[in-house]
């Protein structure tokens, strides 16, 4: 296991979050020092792993924008 | 003037862990200090706990906050239990012991029968047997709005909690089925009920709709922030706030969030889950400031929902897309009879239409023929059931195709946008009218779906532009039915199709055969759904009619009846949809 790794076992994983399952956890192999979803066939570090959210999170166009939807 | 209110309740659970009971404070110290009323919900080792009791017992005599319990295991899963917790999941005699405990050690902590009662998916039997043993109660928390089939695929397949095809708002349940709002006194359970969160409309269509609702964390397990933006959980507020330009001034939400999501847990959103929560009371606080919102207890509110809302009112959603910058917009309308989802993105189709007319009576729990399915079933779906080939190439809804000089243009290809006006006879979806090419023929078709009440749906078709006047169009409306409460397909060879027209009468039952019958003269088509006690009937206004019904196919099992006439500029399409219970 590398020193400093960022645990992210209880996070879901990510590929299975973008079909709508955000209870696939993921499970770390200590022996090639990465995570893995036992659902799919991702695999990936915490970098990995965030970036892979982010992506999702495109698709979310409107949302760091405040719609100021009501009449002041 | 603000001519319109959010009528708002906010929850706070307590269980009897130290952890849960500490985080459940900083929510109730949150409210108070931002002025928010809260109801205290307390679950049944709660009251075993003498220093919560203390407390919840200063919060109510401090800032008058409601107490009510929550329904689940009462005994830590180590005894009749055995390790089942989801209350509406156990049998009726077992229901009926927690509910009297629950009741009994509540009475003995505070004096008093509590007035609201919660948990995720009420039955009508549970409700009539709460509302007869206990008159004192007023409100529960009976369903999780289109929680269901993907939330099930959410949670890996976890979670049997199935409750869509109900009500978004408070309504008061039904005698035979909590789902329906009831007709009228004979048929009231006695109880208002609320749903668990409210949501956002439009992506409750999409897929899984707890991301997406009025519970803080569960927008940032969704991954709806951006380090500390989260600027979703207000822009929520404001779209379920607007609703109130439909309702007659009035809209509805509530916020009701385990004390557990404000913890770190090791998850992506451990380090703003406190302070979203915060922000989130912080804004509803202004609202309240700004004369949008009024914060009630519960039972307060069910008081005033029936005073002021009562038995078969409407209650119409108009929701914009707010997060994905589709511009798309989504209009649902329910009252006793029915609920309707009508989809702009697909013409103004509607997609998704639930027969509450039928009071179709599906208790929940171990010792019911529908254990866990607790979904009021559909007769049409559109993103449950479609085939290839399927009839008209479509999915399963109630759609239109226009046809002029032999070009054949399907409405539900035109997306367009949808505003809402109430006319004579009810209120309305209406569309914005969509371009439609002929080749030589252009014209401008303007369609409004009106609910006309006691299961009536009118749909008009209007030419209001044409690059020739005197062309004349084919409309042709037709209805894919099904029905279920899930994706998967059911068994339709108990339904029977109709034409009936001036000379002639043509009845079939499904078979899956492929036939396809076609009527002139058209009187009327008529579908008979035994399987949900529904019947589905077509007529027109329109000239030179023709009656349409298909048997559907193994590939595409959904069976079709519809409507063609003909129509042109000057002349109103009007087409009426009755749902009904046989």
């Amino acid at each position: 296991m590398s020193s400093g790794r960022k645990d992210i076992s209880n996070w879901t994983c990510p590929w299975c979050f973008a079909r709508g399952n955000d209870s696939a956890p993921l499970y770390y192999n200590q022996k090639k020092d990465r995570y893995y979803c036992v659902r799919c066939c991702y695999t990936g570090d915490y970098n990995k792993t965030v970036e892979t959210f982010k992506d999702y999170q495109k698709k979310y166009r409107l949302m760091t924008m405040r719609l100021e939807l009501l009449p002041k | 003037m603000i001519n319109g209110k959010l009528y708002f309740n906010l929850i706070h659970r307590v269980a009897g862990s130290r952890e849960n009971f500490e985080f459940f404070k900083l929510q109730q110290d949150m409210a108070h200090a931002h002025g928010l009323k809260a109801t205290v919900i307390t679950a049944y080792d709660a009251l075993e706990n003498p220093n919560i009791v203390k407390k919840i017992k200063e919060y109510r005599q401090n800032f008058g906050d409601e107490l009510g319990i929550l329904l689940t295991d009462i005994d830590d899963g180590a005894g009749m239990l055995n390790g089942n917790y989801a209350f509406w999941l156990f049998s009726m005699e077992k229901k009926c012991r927690i509910i009297d405990a629950s009741v009994q050690r509540f009475k003995e902590v505070f004096g008093f029968c509590p007035q609201v009662m919660t948990t995720y998916y009420l039955d009508a039997p549970t409700i009539c047997y709460i509302k007869s043993t206990y008159p004192e109660v007023q409100a529960v928390i009976a369903t999780c709005f289109e929680e269901g089939t993907k939330t099930l695929k959410g949670t890996n397949y976890d979670c049997y909690l199935f409750s869509e095809g109900g009500p978004w708002w408070p309504w008061i349940p039904s005698k035979q089925n909590s789902q329906c709002p009831a007709f009228d006194k004979d048929d009231d359970s006695g109880v208002v009920a609320l749903p668990h969160l409210t949501r956002d409309m439009l992506l409750s269509i999409e897929d899984r709709n707890d991301y997406f609702a009025s519970h803080p964390q569960n927008m940032t397990r969704g991954w709806v922030f951006d380090g500390n933006s989260w600027e979703y959980m207000n822009n929520f507020f404001d779209m379920t706030t607007l609703q109130f330009k439909y309702n007659e001034g009035y809209s509805y939400s509530n916020m009701y969030v385990d004390p557990k999501w404000l913890m770190k847990v090791g998850r992506h959103d451990d380090d703003v889950r406190e302070a979203i929560y915060l922000d989130t009371i912080k804004y509803l606080a202004e609202l309240k400031r700004s004369d949008y919102l009024i914060d009630m207890g519960v039972a307060e509110f069910s008081l005033w929902f029936r005073e002021n809302r009562g038995y078969n009112k409407p209650d119409i959603n108009l929701w914009e897309d707010i997060l994905c910058g589709s511009e798309r917009k989504i209009f649902w309308y329910i009252d006793s009879y029915l609920r309707a989802t009508v989809d702009p993105n697909q013409g103004g189709a509607i997609t998704d239409l639930r027969p509450y007319v039928a009071r179709l009576e599906r208790p929940v729990g171990a010792d019911t023929q529908y254990l866990c399915e607790g979904s009021y079933p559909y007769i049409l779906h559109s993103l449950y059931r479609g085939g290839w080939p399927a009839y008209m190439s479509t999915k399963s809804m109630f759609t239109c195709a226009i046809t002029c000089n032999g070009r054949n243009v399907h409405l539900r290809t035109c997306s367009t946008g949808c505003g809402y006006e109430k006319n004579v006879i009810g209120p309305s979806a209406v569309l914005d009218p969509v371009d439609l090419d002929f080749g030589d023929v252009q014209m401008k078709l303007k369609s409004v779906i009106t609910f006309a009440g006691s299961g009536h749906i009118v749909v008009t078709r209007e030419i209001v532009a044409c690059s020739d006047l005197q062309a004349e169009i084919e409309v042709f409306e037709f209805f894919n039915g099904c029905w279920g409460t899930n994706e998967y397909p059911n068994d339709l060879r108990k339904v029977e199709l109709s034409c009936i027209g001036e000379h002639e009468t043509v009845q079939f039952p499904v078979r899956y055969d492929g036939r396809m019958v076609e009527v002139k003269n058209l009187k009327e088509v008529y579908a008979r759904i035994p399987d949900v006690s529904t019947g589905i009937r077509l007529t027109t206004n329109m000239r030179e009619t023709v009656g349409i019904a298909f048997d559907g196919l193994m590939t595409g099992p959904m069976y079709t009846i519809g409507v063609k006439g003909i129509v042109k500029m000057g002349e109103v399409a009007s087409t009426c949809l009755l749902v009904e219970k046989i």
